[in-house]
């Protein structure tokens, strides 16, 4: 896994942590199914991608967000650092 | 002796003392009081009231702990065609003295350890022990007057007086002696507080058939062991309380392996049976028999199941039954979108109120706030409280079956769901119980739990894990105390 990569999925872990699971992610993984588990709702991406462009400078293009992409943090983080490259 | 009127509450309870003065009535610890006891110490109170001027038609408050002078209480105050109004003896002084003012009772009997003075300037206060000279007046007595009231809190905080009358009262205790078959024989518990109708059953069909009523000490009221000990040592045949008495009972109070146990036949009522539980129970005390019983007290009980085996697959709660006590139901359907056989339950018959205290009469069938779902054969199933039927990011969800399906969860002894927040910002909060010895679950476990029986829009979106869930003092989760629990403790505690 390369640092950067690394650092966005722990930076995404803490987001999602913090701001929707109010503290109880110690057993959120890179592969967690966030859609299934109802983690993420339409709203809440917003709020994430948001997030990854104040605090990570990459702007996502909406209309490349697909449930494919945001089913996992995993997935999340692959498309942020394919945006970014 | 008085003349005694027929088809009243206290009309048995007075012949037996005639006819067998000393059989056993209540019972405390070591403190009995046989028929004939009880007939003579509620003909003395009844005289120093008739002498403080409660006439037939009065309401009598009663304001004391559960002990047998409160038996006491209920009968004097029958005696003189007057109703009893039970207080809650650890209601907030200011909550008892609007209740007084609010039924403008006549008097209240006041237990020796509640602060006397406290009604003093509101009322007249009467020690249980009282007693006067003369002859007790026999008033006629009409079964339709008021036999007592009952205080609810009610959804919006202010409390409504229930009142029941005689026949009202007699429609349901007499029911419910011929179908647990009560005789004199039985011995049954009393668990609820005197204020909560469930206690209208063990207390006044007890009487009605000769059998002995045994109060439970409030202290011993949520402790398992000591509930199960008092079964044991009381030699208890008939128990009744809400679900949550009965757990405890189970875990930690070891009932399921109490040797030579005396019970024939359990009653709960008030809340829904948490399936794993009363599959446990079911299962552990194959021999009894076993009714869930529904109704808000303002019908009094209205359905009745009898509880038999479960069926392994079965993950609903079990049925709250068919119509009984001669009551009739319908189910109307909350809106059009939902299924005809879903809606909400209205309940017509003799054991309903015959109004709340002050206001109009009651006419016609009662609305229950309860939603339930009518099954091919006519028997209902509790789906929910209507007001717990919620709506959550458009989609509307019946919290009822999110507690159900967490309660399946191994590692969940109890659990409540609760709605906070409006609008886009609503959430469903979790307030769980961890099992005993269990890991308590995480919040992503029990998503994934939720994720795998129901739909997407039931699965929580919070946990609070508590030691225990709050209880109102008639035993029911406390919600108002859990969503202030939410509201102190902030979104991240």
């Amino acid at each position: 896994m390369t640092d950067a990569r690394a650092t966005l999925i722990e930076s995404l872990t803490r987001w999602v942590t913090d701001e929707i699971l109010e503290g109880e992610g110690d057993d959120l993984r890179a592969d967690t199914p966030l859609l299934e588990l109802g983690v993420l709702n339409s709203i809440e991406v917003a709020r994430l991608f948001a997030f990854i462009e104040r605090e990570h400078g990459v702007r996502v293009p909406l209309a490349s967000i697909r449930p494919a992409n945001i089913a996992t943090l995993a997935a999340i983080t692959d498309m942020v650092l394919a945006a970014r490259a | 002796m008085t003349a005694v009127t027929s088809g009243l509450l206290h009309t048995a309870p007075l012949a037996l003392a005639g006819r067998r003065p000393d059989l056993l009535a209540v019972a405390q610890g070591d403190v009995t009081l046989t028929y004939g006891e009880l007939a003579a110490a509620s003909e003395r109170l009844a005289r120093a009231l008739r002498e403080r001027g409660v006439e037939a038609g009065a309401r009598v408050g009663i304001w004391m702990p559960k002990r047998p002078p409160a038996i006491v209480a209920m009968l004097a105050v029958l005696r003189l065609g007057a109703a009893y109004v039970p207080l809650d003896p650890h209601a907030p002084v200011a909550r008892v003295r609007a209740l007084v003012a609010d039924c403008a009772l006549a008097a209240v009997v006041v237990g020796p350890d509640m602060p006397a003075d406290a009604l003093a300037d509101l009322t007249i206060t009467v020690d249980p022990d009282s007693s006067a000279a003369g002859p007790l007046p026999d008033p006629a007595i009409d079964p339709e007057d008021l036999a007592y009231v009952l205080y609810t809190s009610g959804t919006t905080g202010e409390p409504k007086g229930v009142c029941i009358s005689h026949r009202a009262a007699r429609a349901f205790v007499d029911w419910a002696a011929a179908t647990v078959e009560l005789g004199p024989d039985d011995r049954l518990a009393s668990h609820a507080p005197l204020h909560f109708d469930l206690s209208i059953f063990d207390v006044h069909a007890a009487l009605q058939v000769g059998a002995s009523v045994h109060l439970v000490p409030e202290a011993a009221g949520s402790v398992g062991p000591a509930l199960v000990e008092l079964v044991a040592r009381q030699r208890i045949s008939v128990w009744y309380s809400v679900p949550s008495a009965l757990t405890l009972m189970i875990d930690p109070g070891g009932l399921l392996d109490l040797q030579a146990c005396p019970l024939r036949a359990i009653v709960f009522a008030g809340e829904v049976f948490p399936l794993p539980w009363l599959r446990r129970l079911r299962e552990g005390l194959p021999a009894l028999r076993m009714f869930n019983w529904y109704g808000p007290t303002e019908t009094n009980v209205c359905t009745s199941h009898e509880v038999a085996a479960i069926a392994p697959e079965r993950v609903k709660p079990v049925p709250i039954g068919r119509p009984c006590c001669g009551d009739r139901v319908e189910v109307r359907p909350l809106a059009s979108a939902e299924p005809d056989t879903r809606g909400e339950l209205w309940v017509d018959g003799p054991t309903l109120m015959r109004g709340y205290w002050g206001r109009p009469p009651l006419q016609g069938p009662y609305p229950t706030g309860d939603v339930v779902e009518v099954l091919a054969d006519g028997t209902l199933e509790y789906v929910g409280r209507r007001d717990h039927q919620v709506k959550v990011r458009g989609f509307r969800i019946e919290l009822g079956e999110i507690d159900a399906v967490l309660l399946r969860h191994p590692d969940v002894r109890d659990v409540c769901v609760l709605v906070v927040g409006e609008g886009l910002a609503a959430r469903l909060i979790a307030f769980v119980v961890a099992a005993d010895g269990a890991t308590p679950p995480t919040l992503l476990q029990l998503k994934q739990h939720c994720r795998e029986h129901l739909p997407r829009q039931m699965i929580i979106d919070g946990l609070r894990r508590l030691d225990a869930l709050p209880r109102t003092g008639n035993g029911k989760v406390d919600r108002r105390a859990l969503a202030e629990h939410h509201a102190t403790r902030g979104p991240r505690p």
